[in-house]
């Protein structure tokens, strides 16, 4: 069993609260024990200090790291932008000792220090690791053979891959999150914008035209391409791009087609038979159909082997 | 002077060379205009009038204030692409950034940015929506989070430590 | 190389490595291994009956891979000499027929069963029952001096993870050349290799590990050139074929280079001056490379059948190991470090020990063969004269303080320093055609022993005295 620190971010536990409660039922199942990293921030998201100052940042940031020092936890996020600022700020602050010394002295203003004992994890980085696509597969109560999943894994799980402590063979064509969707029994083919941006972040933000511009591209991919039955994100501003974006895009007539999105650890959660009410509960696309389809009779695990 | 030509010095040159180094891009002067950057720049791809190279060139040329209300800068994803990419090892995406944070000091920004800040400031969240609580019951969870929103005293120290950086000169809060 | 093998008066040593090198210009000892190559080379023929034979398929080094060798095998078909040689390691002793085991008799016929590599030579050039040393053979050279020309590799594909080295139809541009050659894999027929049809769309990326300070700063400097080359072949050849060459900057500095270069252009190959980012892989298994034209200021897209990466120029590991055995050092970038940059360009740190080609630093072939004669030329100056220049400014022992310890021959960086027994003690000597006056030696030495001429530290301090007098 490892004890891993649970570092929440913003939408996770604000918006979409089925992520975190994905989290909270089936990572214990698999062997993580998740315990809270109480009064934990914004990482803070690369539009506000990072984008002000760069000590108070990585200030910040540091603090939150700090909260699972305390308690001698690993951290490990299921957001990326979260993952990409913790992951850079760690090392930063321990690959350039100027920052190091500036970051130290703001913690003193709060009476903490940075030890650099906790490493930063992302779910899908710890899934991989300490759980393994096999044992995975071994804990699923329902199978999604010959459903196809587009995965969509978000840039900060991805580069820079000098700051990751669990590194993709190739970040440019990704495995690891699927090597776990094909766990849970399913197809996952390749497509040509795989590893591209979303259109989420500061782009949404700045300018919402442009931005689903590029989500536009890569849901004609993934539809043209392989015609996928849902897209799976490994990230929680994906989703929203990918679904609340969908939606928009769908609306206006600028795609003509609807594909059900989740988090990987929502389908993981109903592979194992969480209730949908809990870990799947919050979207704009509808799920509904796909979620009964996967947690149907047919697909118990037990029956296709029996 | 021609409508169409610029003059070249070197005062502004060393200007906007420094302005960016000290705040974070201490690789804009060994940019060779490559462009592996713009080619996987998803800023690049959406057509933004500013990407990562467009950006270095303007600064090693001299031209810091030129593009200072674009908010082309803030559509930047911090994908770091850029930065795996980049044979120079410039980190494209801090020279970016640095840019970002002369704006923010200029008061050039986008109004998304101050109501983030401001979450992070009030409540601990840059993202947040008063209806969370709701939410989060819905779904069989406790109402509140274990997070800064919850924790008055872990409040007061990220607004300790923003207090205590140049953005109070900005006065947001 | 056929010149060289048929000339009376040059002994060459293939299949041979370098072991060890002692002594000094004009007195060098060297020990090469003689690899073993389990064929008897003076029965061979070359006929290559026994690679049609052989069971095993490797990947075949000479054509980068792209397709397979038995493990019987003659390198290339212009190989000199024209010898086969077992991959010893790869073969698989069929048969039963370890080297060095007698032959099983067939009940059958009552005669031995042999190995299809033994039953398919006509000479009795490979007979498995011999008991050879896998160590091969030590000959022991005397020599004036020596030209050091190892070469270079290029880069394998896989370090560049954003251009999908994992796919068949990128390749480097030495596997392209292999391509194109018509002692190549497809007998000179240019196919996309996951496909086998001929390509419509080509893209060239230049620098690719070059000038790129992930991998390497230095720019190789041939690459611009055979990239032109290799566009230029199949566009004469297959006009129909679109191309499109991605370079940061384009390098011609030569005589009739930028000629070549622009007549390139005229002949309708695309020039896109930008380095791509990336490559993304469509469904039906083309490439998308995503560029930067500098020109147009903008991102663009080439949809390619084929992507050739101009992968850098490098020394390779063996190379280095080379350098270690004859005390050369390497410079920063990898290669080996000539004397100095402009003046003695070929010569090396070690009296007697010259430079030519690649190893020295990329290049192209005239400058390559300009250097060989160069050193050639420099190399046969001394066996000429029968005696050697050396500078008054060495290290000198005085055997009387000596005490023998042998600090000193363990700090020498030109392996100059030997222990000789005087009245059965040993004592240091240096060998003054090897010594460089560097005083390492000089400043290690506990006993004070040591000397270096011009630098004594009567002198030293008088230079020290001098420089902080009161004006």
């Amino acid at each position: 069993m490892k004890t891993m620190g649970l570092f929440l971010g913003c939408n996770i536990p604000l918006k979409l609260p089925d992520i975190e409660q994905s989290f909270r039922k089936a990572l214990p199942e698999l062997g993580i024990d998740l315990v809270d990293l109480e009064g934990a921030s914004c990482c803070p998201s690369w539009g506000t200090l990072p984008s002000f100052d760069l000590p108070t940042w990585l200030a910040v940031s540091a603090r939150n790291i700090t909260l699972a020092e305390a308690k001698d936890v690993d951290v490990v996020t299921g957001c990326n932008s979260c993952f990409g600022i913790l992951a850079e700020t760690k090392h930063i602050i321990e690959h350039d000792e100027e920052y190091r010394k500036a970051v130290q002295e703001k913690l003193a203003l709060i009476n903490r220090e940075y030890k650099g004992t906790s490493q930063v994890y992302h779910v899908l980085h710890a899934l991989y690791k300490f759980v393994g696509p096999e044992k995975i597969n071994e804990k699923i109560k329902y199978t999604l053979k010959q459903l196809t999943i587009a995965i969509q894994v978000g840039c900060h799980a991805l580069w820079p891959s000098k700051v990751m402590a669990i590194k993709e063979p190739n970040p440019f064509f990704p495995t690891i999150l699927k090597e776990l969707c094909e766990a849970l029994e399913a197809d996952v083919p390749h497509y040509s914008r795989i590893e591209a941006c979303c259109g989420m972040g500061g782009m949404r933000s700045t300018n919402m035209e442009k931005s689903l511009g590029l989500l536009k591209e890569k849901l004609i991919s993934i539809k043209e391409e392989i015609d996928a039955d849902m897209i799976v994100v490994g990230c929680s501003s994906c989703y929203l791009q990918m679904d609340g974006g969908q939606k928009i895009l769908r609306d206006r007539g600028e795609i003509d087609f609807e594909i059900p999105v989740f988090y990987y650890t929502q389908l993981l959660a109903l592979c194992m038979g969480f209730d949908p009410k809990q870990v799947a509960a919050i979207n704009e696309i509808p799920r509904e159909e796909i979620i009964a389809r996967i947690q149907s009779e047919e697909r118990l695990k037990e029956k296709q082997e029996g | 002077m021609y409508e169409g030509v610029v003059v070249l010095n070197e005062k502004d040159r060393e200007l906007a060379i420094k302005t960016i180094m000290e705040r974070g891009g201490d690789g804009v002067l060994r940019c060779i205009q490559c462009g592996a950057c713009q080619s996987t720049c998803p800023m690049a791809f959406a057509d933004f009038t500013l990407n990562p190279r467009k950006l270095i060139r303007l600064i090693q040329l001299g031209f810091l204030e030129e593009m200072i209300e674009d908010s082309s800068t803030w559509a930047c994803q911090a994908c770091n692409r850029c930065v795996e990419i980049c044979p120079r090892n410039v980190k494209p995406f801090e020279i970016v950034f640095a840019y970002r944070r002369y704006q923010a000091m200029e008061l050039a920004f986008s109004t998304s940015a101050v109501q983030s800040q401001m979450n992070l400031y009030m409540k601990g969240h840059a993202v947040f929506s008063e209806a969370y609580k709701e939410t989060r019951q819905k779904v069989g969870l406790p109402p509140e989070t274990p997070t800064a929103v919850s924790y008055p005293e872990a409040l007061k120290e990220i607004q300790t430590l923003i207090e205590n950086s140049p953005i109070m000169e900005l006065g947001l809060f | 190389m056929v010149q060289v093998s048929t000339n009376p008066n040059i002994e060459l040593l293939t299949y041979s490595e370098v072991e060890s090198v002692e002594g000094f210009v004009g007195n060098f000892k060297v020990k090469v291994r003689k690899k073993q190559t389990w064929v008897d080379w003076t029965k061979c023929t070359g006929c290559g009956e026994c690679m049609e034979k052989c069971p095993v398929k490797v990947p075949n080094e000479f054509n980068a891979g792209l397709d397979h060798r038995p493990a019987i095998y003659i390198q290339f078909p212009q190989a000199v000499p024209k010898k086969a040689v077992i991959d010893i390691d790869n073969c698989i002793n069929c048969a039963g027929r370890k080297f060095g085991t007698e032959p099983k008799i067939s009940k059958r016929t009552g005669k031995p069963i042999l190995a299809p590599c033994e039953r398919a030579c006509g000479t009795g050039a490979v007979n498995r029952s011999l008991n050879l040393d896998p160590n091969g053979e030590i000959v022991e050279l005397d020599v004036g001096t020596i030209v050091v020309a190892t070469g270079f590799k290029v880069m394998e594909k896989d370090w560049f993870k954003e251009y999908a080295p994992h796919h068949p139809d990128v390749m480097t541009a030495l596997q392209f050349e292999r391509l194109l050659s018509a002692t190549g894999p497809t007998g000179g027929k240019l196919v996309r290799p996951s496909t086998n049809q001929k390509p419509k769309v080509i893209s060239f990326i230049s620098c690719v590990g070059s000038r790129d300070v992930r991998y390497h700063s230095y720019c190789s400097r041939v690459c611009c050139m055979y990239l032109i080359k290799q566009a230029k072949l199949i566009k004469s050849k297959y006009p129909d074929i679109e191309i499109y060459m991605h370079f940061m900057d384009v390098r011609t500095p030569g005589k009739d280079f930028d000629e070549y270069y622009t007549s390139a252009i005229e002949m309708g190959i695309n020039i896109v001056r930008g380095k791509p980012g990336g490559i993304e892989v469509l469904p039906d298994g083309r490439l998308r490379v995503m560029a930067y034209d500098a020109g147009l200021g903008k991102n663009v897209e080439v949809h390619a059948d084929m992507v050739i990466l101009a992968t850098a120029m490098e020394v390779p590991e063996s190379a280095k190991k080379l350098a270690s055995t004859l005390s050369l050092t390497i410079d920063a970038s990898g290669f080996f470090k000539e004397l100095h940059p402009k003046l003695k360009p070929v010569e090396t740190a070690v009296e007697g020990i010259y430079l030519a080609g690649c190893c020295q630093g990329p290049k192209d072939i005239p400058d390559t063969v300009s250097q060989a004669k160069g050193a050639a030329a420099v190399a046969a100056v001394p066996l000429a004269r029968g005696k050697v220049v050396i500078e008054p400014t060495i290290s000198e022992v005085n055997q009387e303080k000596c005490s023998g310890c042998g600090l000193c021959v363990a700090v020498c960086p030109y392996n100059a320093i030997s222990l000789e027994l005087v009245n059965d003690r040993p004592r240091a000597k240096i060998a003054p055609t090897a010594c460089k006056g560097c005083g390492v030696c000089t400043s290690t030495c506990p006993s004070e022993a040591i000397v270096l001429h011009g630098f004594t530290d009567k002198q030293i301090e008088a230079q020290v005295e001098a420089l902080t007098m009161p004006v």
